[in-house]
């Protein structure tokens, strides 16, 4: 009798006691994370790079505001193709979360400098053709990215030159041949021109004096299908040269407009960089890049330089000034 | 009885009940409100999914919306005129230009359209037949009158008929999802245009949809094929999802066509693991946004509400249990008042009445205990006072059982010490006298044993002094004395005032200082064997009783005192039979050694070991006496050193001197007590090595000397007559076997000797017998050369002569070769040759030799022998020998009747036999028949002739191959020799 009124109470206590120390227990706080590291690698001349912004603007639409979240690592070797691995050891030596590359070259250096760190690239050409990929929806390796569709796009921009200067015959198709991706553009290049009633001559350089030496044989109605590459002296001196000799060029992005190009039809920079923003956040969310299919640019623009046209003598037709995105006057 | 859980029972009772009342209400209120929380959440929840997918929905819807509206404006050219859609040289006048400049203007449509809508990646115009008339990609170069044949699919049929169509979704690149759209255009739809239309954008909007942290949403087409999910991968890996219970109800729901409103559901997610689902359709996709959240996760907000119930009701609990043990407790306890009251009187404690005021009824059951008690208390007190009177008379009965228990105990116990101590009677008597003390109530008690005119004290137990084995003079003066005398119990009250009658024993009485004595003779055979007695220091009678205890105890003691006696009387009885018996057997041994070796040396040892061990002695000699020289030499020695031996050897014992020639002179045993005692004792090497006593007994035969024995003790002092009679036994046997000894020596000489001869005898019969053949055969030559006329012709006395000559001759030859078998055989020189035959044809040669004899005597001669014996080894020369010569002696000594011959095999053996039927032969010359020259009937030798040898020879052949020859004959009844041989020989048997 006197037991079971002892035990009783003792009993409730310690379930009590038990109860008041479960809650507790229950809400654990959360420590911060650390911000994820992306380490940036191109060969621009400048940090800020349109696709680098984009990839900022876009992490930031999804929520990773820069500083807090992500910092970013930018290495640009101003043209540099050659210090580009070494840029690419440095970002993985330093240890970042991921590499962000923008064009072939970059894109092969950090392939070649990790096996781990996922990369996420943007303006590459062909990721298959340059072998960066293996399929489009099943990358493989720690590599997926943005593809500028440089081979789905070259029949295209053929249309757009022949419509911008439908006198032209012949189309000089200059490609920087160290990027193994041209090959399947060049090809696809060579079948539409038989239904465009073009000429195409292919012709791949490695250097601007080179290119130069390729151009003195441009003719009048001849006309130039300007690369897309990691080589941006290439496009430079072709924009120098077309204005120039009064050849009219197609050039594969608006930037180059910019920059007194004719013409341009392909994928936006910085809309690549807001797109590729979207799989560096899966990625950093904890997806595997080699489970994310390389997308193709969503946004590709047309976009006209009139000043330019004047120049060349050109009367720009509705069709383009329709469709066109972009103009420069 | 108190039962101590019978309160507790109740008060377990009350507070189940109590907790069962408040617990139970608890917790199903607590389980009721838990109920509803969760149905509100799950209900919250899916509401907020519902909302989501909704919304998403219509953000989808919108985008779709979006893009059809814009593809549509691109219609607003087409013309209401079916021909004014076909661009073709078919077509003249105004028409064609009128068709020309719409078709412009639809490219500039359509491009526009691709550079105002992103998601647009081609557009293309069907005319009324289906066929393609322009196509305007984002990609592709522009393609302007395709004429591709689209009339039968989908898009066409549909938007051909007015409607406006979505394809099902399908992947480029296997990964982005893309969908068909087709419009009708112009007011008949007689054209549709159609669009390729990208799903990134509801990818896109699926993947913003946040639905907590761990929930998602995507996209299902009419075919129920994954549209749009955030990870893009699941399009790769799980299309089709018709299978889930969420997208068949959400199916089943649309095609019901009824308006109730969309439920959220619990179901399997696309991940696996349980979700809370909610869909919302997409009209123009025909499919679904559906939104999950994994149950798990959904239901964490229910948590804490289920830990604060649970923790409320815990309490609740605790609070009732705490509430149910007091109340419970308030009612129990008058209970337990009471419970006590009665255990107070069941225990007996009946002064305490039970006090309670409750003022109930339980008060008025106290009352009730108290009146009981009071009642109660009355009859137990008259009850208490018969049991004490019983008790008392318990106790007496009691302690008289225990006194005579206790004796009994006693007396049992000195019956086991009387067992155990067979052979001394000590333990016994002390055994005794301190029972007595104890059960007969006195101070002391002892044992006195009569010994010659007193009685010694043998045991004493008790506090009155008492010297051990103090003697006490036999006389009637004392109690003891008196008691031993008269052979009867004395009790006197108080010896000290007994002056008169114990005058004695009332000295003692005083120096002691003991008053009342009682005695008891231990009597056996109606003699007082001892007595045991009885003291007290003061004035005490002892009673009948004790008396008669006290007489049990002497009778004991008197069994006792007997079993010793008897015991000691029987070992010495045992003693002298073990004496006596090992005597024997040394005697025996002694004559064993003496029938069984011829080794007079080690029988004679024997014989002196013996004496010396049964005279109990020292030392011990054997002499022979040597009559040339008339001295003893000893023989045999025992118990004595090398050296002591040798000094003997060399001593020079004549008769008369020593003890051994005092007892070859005097012809009887002599003894000497003390050595040291006998001036010019004439061996004192024997007094130095430290003998003192002799015992000496001459060895006789038919009244000769021919020895001693004698034995020396350590010990000076007479031997009894046993020994010395014993001794004389000894010297018996040693001339026995001295006699033996010389008997045998001789026997054995002569064997050697006649051996010798035996050997010398053969050897010269083997040389005799060879040299008297070579002369025979010579004179046996020239015989039969003179017989066939070599030397010219033989007239015909002499020839006949002559053939006497040569028949005798012939004679002497086979004399003279049984002489050399015999011979060689006697001096083992015959060697057999073994060799395989047939005892078939030995028997055949035997027969035809002997064939002619028995044709000539008359006699018929037959064999049996079985064709199937075996082929035998051995010498078959000899064994035709063996055969030859029973049955010519056979057909020699049978005048008429028949000779038989039998051959067969027994054992390994061949076995034949030769019958004949003649005179036969005694059993006494059966002996002698086989011994060398012997025939017999010594009168038929004159008459057959012949060596006698032949039998001889034929047995030993015989024993050479390992068989036997034997005879079986009656006179007048024929004789049968039959020898056995072992068929396969392959050793020559040694000679026997």
């Amino acid at each position: 009798m006197h037991n079971f009124c002892f035990r009783a109470p003792r009993c409730l206590w310690v379930v009590v006691a038990i109860l008041l120390w479960l809650p507790a227990d229950v809400g654990e706080a959360q420590k911060a994370p650390r911000p994820f590291r992306i380490g940036v690698l191109n060969a621009a001349w400048a940090a800020s790079h349109p696709t680098v912004e984009g990839l900022k603007a876009g992490l930031k639409e999804l929520g990773f505001v820069d500083g807090r979240d992500v910092t970013f690592d930018i290495r640009f070797t101003e043209g540099k193709l050659d210090t580009i691995p070494a840029a690419a050891e440095a970002l993985v030596k330093a240890g970042v979360d991921l590499i962000f590359t923008s064009q072939e070259a970059a894109t092969h250096a950090a392939r070649d400098a990790t096996e781990s760190v996922p990369i996420v690239f943007t303006l590459v050409g062909d990721p298959v053709g340059a072998g960066i990929v293996g399929q489009l929806a099943r990358p493989g390796g720690n590599v997926t990215g943005v593809s500028s569709l440089q081979t789905e796009l070259a029949a295209k921009r053929l249309e757009v030159l022949k419509t911008l200067t439908p006198a032209v015959r012949r189309v000089w198709l200059i490609y920087y041949s160290v990027d193994l991706g041209t090959t399947p553009m060049v090809s696809k290049a060579l079948e539409a021109a038989q239904r465009l009633n073009l000429e195409v001559i292919p012709k791949g350089v490695v250097d601007a004096g080179e290119l130069k030496r390729v151009l003195r044989e441009v003719r009048r109605d001849d006309a130039v299908l300007a690369p897309e590459g990691s080589n941006p002296d290439l496009t430079i001196a072709i924009i120098e040269q077309s204005l120039a000799l009064r050849v009219p060029a197609v050039f594969g992005t608006a930037l180059w407009i910019g920059y007194g190009g004719l013409i341009s039809y392909g994928p936006d920079y910085y809309a690549q960089g807001v797109q590729a923003a979207a799989l560096v956040a899966k990625i950093l969310r904890g997806a595997r890049p080699q489970d994310l299919p390389v997308e193709g640019a969503e946004k590709i623009d047309l976009a006209v330089n009139l000043k330019t046209a004047d120049l060349l003598g050109l009367t720009v037709p509705r069709k383009i000034l329709l469709r066109a995105d972009a103009f420069r006057r | 009885m108190r039962n101590p859980t019978s309160g507790g029972r109740l008060f377990r009772k009350y507070v189940v009940v109590l907790l069962v009342l408040v617990g139970g209400v608890l917790m199903a209120s607590s389980l009721v409100e838990l109920y509803f929380a969760y149905r509100e959440t799950q209900d919250a929840i899916l509401r907020v999914e519902r909302a989501k997918a909704v919304a998403a929905a219509a953000r989808i819807e919108q985008f779709l919306k979006e893009v059809e509206l814009q593809v549509r404006e691109t219609t607003r050219t087409a013309s209401d005129d079916p021909d004014a859609s076909q661009v073709g040289p078919a077509k003249l006048g105004f028409r064609q230009g009128l068709g020309a400049a719409l078709a412009e203007q639809r490219e500039l449509d359509f491009l526009r359209v691709l550079r105002n809508v992103p998601d647009v990646g081609e557009l293309s115009h069907l005319d009324l037949a289906g066929k393609e008339q322009l196509r305007v990609s984002r990609l592709d170069p522009d393609v302007v009158g395709s004429q591709e044949d689209f009339s039968r699919a989908p898009k066409f049929v549909e938007a051909r008929a007015g409607k406006t169509y979505w394809s099902p979704v399908y992947l480029k690149n296997e990964s982005e999802p893309y969908v068909t759209l087709a419009v009708p255009g112009g007011k008949y739809a007689v054209e549709v245009t159609t669009a390729e239309v990208s799903l990134g954008a509801v990818q896109k909007i699926v993947s913003q949809i946040e639905v907590g942290t761990d929930g998602y949403a995507y996209v299902v087409d009419s075919r129920d094929q994954l549209v749009a999910h955030p990870d893009s991968r699941m399009l790769r890996l799980r299309r089709d999802l018709s299978a889930l219970a969420q997208v068949k109800s959400a199916r089943a729901e649309r095609s019901a066509t009824t308006a109730s409103a969309p439920v959220a559901m619990v179901a399997d997610g696309l991940g696996g693991g349980q979700v809370l689902a909610a869909h919302a359709a997409i009209a123009p996709l025909g499919g679904f946004v559906f939104v999950e959240r994994p149950a798990a996760a959904a239901y964490a907000p229910l948590r804490a509400p289920i830990i604060r119930s649970a923790v409320i009701f815990v309490l609740g609990l605790g609070l009732s249990v705490l509430a149910s043990i007091l109340l419970a407790r308030r009612m129990v306890a008058p209970i337990r008042v009471l419970q006590e009251g009665a255990a107070r009187i069941g225990a007996g404690k009946l002064d305490q009445p039970i006090e309670l005021r409750t003022g109930d009824e339980i008060e008025a059951l106290a009352e009730s205990f108290n009146r009981m008690t009071a009642s109660l208390r009355e009859s137990y007190e008259g009850l208490e006072q018969k049991v004490e009177a019983r008790t008392r008379e318990l106790a007496d009965a009691n302690r008289e059982l225990t006194e005579s228990l206790e004796q009994q105990t006693a007396t049992s116990e000195i019956l086991r010490v009387i067992s155990q101590s067979p052979t001394d009677i000590e333990p016994v008597l002390d055994a005794l006298v301190k029972s007595a003390t104890r059960f007969c109530g006195a101070y002391d008690a002892v044992i006195f044993l009569p010994e010659g005119d007193s009685l010694r004290v043998t045991a004493h137990h008790g506090v009155i002094p008492q010297p051990a084995g103090l003697l006490v003079p036999l006389v009637r003066g004392t109690v003891a004395g008196r008691s031993v005398l008269e052979q009867r119990a004395i009790h006197v009250a108080d010896l000290q005032a007994e002056v008169q009658d114990f005058p004695e024993g009332s000295v003692f009485a005083r120096q002691l200082g003991h008053r009342t004595t009682l005695s008891v003779p231990l009597v056996r055979e109606s003699a007082a064997i001892g007595v045991i007695q009885l003291r007290r220091t003061e004035v005490n009678p002892f009673s009948d009783k004790q008396i008669a205890l006290l007489q049990t105890f002497a009778d004991q003691a008197v069994i006792a005192i007997e079993n010793v006696r008897l015991f000691k009387e029987l070992q010495e009885r045992t003693q002298e039979l073990t004496r006596s018996v090992e005597e024997l057997r040394a005697l025996g041994e002694v004559g064993q050694a003496v029938s069984s070796s011829l080794d007079i040396e080690s029988v004679l040892t024997s014989i002196v070991s013996h004496a010396v061990e049964l005279s109990q002695t020292d030392a011990g000699t054997i002499y022979e006496f040597d009559e040339a020289a008339q001295v003893f030499v000893p023989r045999a020695n025992y118990g004595m050193t090398e050296e002591l031996i040798e000094t003997l050897r060399q001593s020079r014992i004549g008769i008369g001197g020593s003890g051994i020639g005092q007892a070859a002179a005097t012809r009887a045993a002599v003894q000497i007590p003390d050595l040291e005692s006998q001036p010019n004792y004439p061996l004192p090497f024997m007094l130095e090595a430290g003998y003192r006593a002799l015992l000496a007994v001459p060895l006789l035969r038919e009244g000769r000397v021919i020895g001693g024995l004698s034995v020396r003790r350590k010990a000076a002092g007479a031997f009894p007559q046993p020994i010395v009679d014993l001794l004389q036994t000894f010297a018996t046997q040693s001339v026995i076997a001295i006699q033996n000894a010389r008997l045998f020596r001789e026997i054995d000489e002569k064997s050697r000797q006649l051996e010798v001869a035996s050997k010398h005898k053969s050897q010269f019969l083997a040389n005799m017998s060879h040299e008297l053949r070579t002369p025979m055969n010579a004179v046996l030559g020239y015989t039969d050369l003179i017989l066939d006329n070599i030397f010219g012709h033989v007239p015909e006395a002499i020839r006949d002569t002559l053939e006497r000559v040569k028949a005798n001759g012939h004679h002497l030859l086979g004399l003279i070769n049984d002489v050399l078998d015999l011979s060689k055989i006697e001096a083992g020189q015959l060697v057999l040759s073994l060799g395989d035959y047939s005892m078939g044809e030995v028997v055949n040669a035997a027969v035809s030799a002997v064939e002619s004899l028995a044709s000539e005597k008359k006699l018929a001669l037959k064999t049996t022998v079985p064709a199937d014996l075996p082929s035998g080894r051995g010498d078959e020369r000899r064994i035709t020998q063996v055969l030859l010569n029973l049955a010519g002696n056979a057909i020699k000594f049978t005048d008429d009747g028949q000779v038989s011959i039998q051959a067969r095999t027994s054992d390994a053996a061949f076995v034949v036999s030769v019958s004949d039927t003649g005179p036969g032969i005694s059993e006494a010359d059966q002996q002698t028949i086989f011994e060398e020259f012997r025939q017999a009937d010594s009168s038929s030798t004159r008459k057959q002739g012949g060596t006698g040898l032949g039998l001889s020879i034929s047995r030993r052949i015989v024993e050479l191959h390992g068989g036997r020859l034997w005879v079986e004959s009656t006179p007048g009844h024929g004789s049968t020799f039959s020898f056995t041989l072992p068929i396969r020989v392959e050793h020559q048997a040694e000679r026997t």
